[in-house]
C-alpha cells in the first residue's frame, strides 16, 4: 500500500504545482497586456460614415491571445439598428504588439432619410463588445454602452413669409427668409436651398436657390430670392423648400402662404 | 481497533503536543507568507467579485487546516482532516467559481470570465487529494490492525 499511497501523494504534489503554475502565471500574465486607443479617424463619402478606430493590443504576457472579435452595435432611442461592424483576429502571440484597426460604419442616408435627425438633436446607442479566449484556456470578454449624441443639421429650419418687391414693370422679385443651427458635430451643411413656388391653380411661379456652407455648431442666416411673373401670383400658394446638401437631401417642405 | 488505550494517550500528552504545536504554527506561518507573498498578484483583481474576502476566507480556512493537521499528525484524525479539507477546496472553488462563469460589472462594464478549466482542474486536483486521504486513512487503520495482531501473536 505504501508504494502507491507515495506515487498517489507525489502526482498530487506534481498536479498542484503545475495547476497553481499556471494558474499564478496566467494571471500575472494577463496583468501585462497593454491596450491602447489611437486616434480615431473619420471618413465619410456620399453613402457611409466610417469610424475607423485604431487599437493596440500589446501581449507582454506568456501565453497568445485568440479568436479576438471586437464588435460594436449602433441604435438609435428607439433600438433601431443602424450598424453592425465586428473585427475577428485570429490570434496575437505572447510577446507581440499588433494594431488592429476596427470600423465603425453607418448609412448617413439611413438617418438623414428620417426626418426626426435633420431637425431634432437626439442620443445613439453604442454597445461594444469585446470576446477573446485567453491561453486557449479562459474564455473572456466585456461588454459596454456608451451615447453618442446626434446633432441636427437642420435644427430649428425656419423658412419665413415670403416678401414681394418690384422687379421690372411685370415681374416681382420674391424674398423668402430661411434660417437653421447645423447642430452636427460631425460634418458641415453644403449645399444649396431651393424654393419652387406656385399659385393656387398649382402653376409655377419661379425657382431660386441659394449656396448655404454652414460649418458644425454654427448657425445660419440667409434669403432665396426669385423672380415670378406678377400676373400670375395669386392671393393663396405654396412654397415648397428643399435642402440639398453633399451629405444629404431633404424636401420638400410645403408651405402654405396667403 | 489496533490503537491501545496507551497510545491514545501518548500522542494527546503535553510533552507530545508542544512540538507538534510548534511546528503546526511553523507551518501555517509559511502558507501565512506565501499568502501574503501571493496577494501581490492578485492586487488588479481586487474589488471584482468581493475578490480580496473569498481569498482571504481561502487562506484562513486553509491555515486552519494546515494547523490542525499538523496537530493531529501520526493519529486517524490527520487523516480526517485531510478528506475534509479535500472536500472543502471542492466545495470552495465550485462555490466562487459559480460553477465556472463568472460575471460581473465594473463601472458600466460588464466582465465574463470563463473559468470551467480552472474550476475542472481544482476539482481533480481536490478529488485526487480525496483519493490519497482515503486511502492514507485505509493504510493507516490497516498498519494499526497490523500492529494489534502482531502484539497478539507476541502475548501467545
Amino acid at each position: 500500500m505504501n508504494v502507491p499511497l507515495r506515487a498517489l501523494s507525489w502526482a498530487t504534489r506534481f498536479f498542484w504545482i503545475i495547476a497553481l503554475a499556471v494558474a499564478v502565471t496566467c494571471v500575472y500574465s494577463a496583468t501585462l497586456i497593454r491596450v491602447d486607443f489611437g486616434e480615431p479617424l473619420m471618413n465619410y463619402t456620399e453613402e457611409e460614415f466610417m469610424v475607423t478606430l485604431p487599437i493596440i493590443f500589446d501581449n507582454n504576457g506568456y501565453y497568445s491571445i485568440a479568436d479576438l472579435n471586437i464588435t460594436t452595435l449602433i441604435v438609435d432611442f428607439e433600438n433601431r439598428q443602424f450598424s453592425v461592424d465586428s473585427t475577428f483576429i485570429a490570434q496575437i502571440p505572447p510577446q507581440n504588439n499588433i494594431t488592429l484597426f476596427h470600423n465603425v460604419s453607418f448609412d448617413i442616408n439611413e438617418i438623414v432619410t428620417r426626418a426626426e435627425y435633420l431637425f431634432n438633436d437626439s442620443n445613439f446607442t453604442l454597445h461594444g463588445s469585446v470576446f477573446l479566449n485567453y491561453a486557449s484556456i479562459i474564455p473572456f470578454g466585456f461588454e459596454a454602452n456608451t451615447t453618442i449624441p446626434w446633432g441636427a443639421p437642420l435644427f430649428n429650419f425656419t423658412a419665413g413669409l415670403p416678401e414681394y418687391s418690384s422687379y421690372n414693370g411685370t415681374h416681382l422679385t420674391v424674398h423668402m427668409p430661411t434660417s437653421f443651427q447645423n447642430h452636427s458635430p460631425y460634418f458641415s451643411v453644403t449645399g444649396t436651398i431651393r424654393i419652387e413656388i406656385f399659385n393656387d391653380r398649382h402653376q409655377l411661379l419661379g425657382v431660386g436657390t441659394v449656396f448655404a456652407d454652414v460649418p458644425s455648431n454654427t448657425n445660419y442666416e440667409g434669403e432665396v430670392e426669385t423672380i415670378v411673373n406678377a400676373a400670375m401670383v395669386t392671393e393663396r400658394g405654396q412654397i415648397l423648400v428643399f435642402v440639398e446638401t453633399e451629405m444629404f437631401n431633404y424636401g420638400p417642405m410645403v408651405i402654405n402662404y396667403g | 481497533m489496533g490503537e491501545t488505550m496507551k497510545d491514545r494517550e501518548n500522542q494527546f500528552t503535553t510533552r507530545a503536543m508542544i512540538p507538534r504545536f510548534f511546528k503546526a504554527i511553523f507551518k501555517t506561518a509559511i502558507v501565512y507568507i506565501l499568502f501574503i507573498m501571493f496577494s501581490g498578484f492578485t492586487i488588479p483583481f481586487e474589488g471584482f467579485y468581493d475578490y480580496k474576502l473569498l481569498f482571504t476566507v481561502f487562506v484562513v480556512l486553509y491555515m486552519v487546516f494546515v494547523f490542525v493537521t499538523e496537530l493531529v499528525r501520526g493519529t486517524i484524525f490527520q487523516h480526517i482532516v485531510s478528506i475534509v479539507q479535500s472536500l472543502m477546496i471542492v466545495i470552495y472553488f465550485a462555490y466562487i467559481l459559480n460553477t465556472g462563469i463568472i460575471n460581473f460589472t465594473v463601472e458600466q462594464i460588464n466582465l465574463m470570465v470563463d473559468l470551467r478549466f480552472f474550476l475542472a482542474i481544482f476539482v481533480l486536483g481536490s478529488l485526487l487529494g480525496f483519493a490519497k486521504s482515503m486511502l492514507s486513512l485505509l493504510n493507516w487503520m490497516n498498519e494499526k490492525e497490523e500492529q494489534w495482531l502482531q502484539h497478539q501473536i507476541k502475548s501467545l
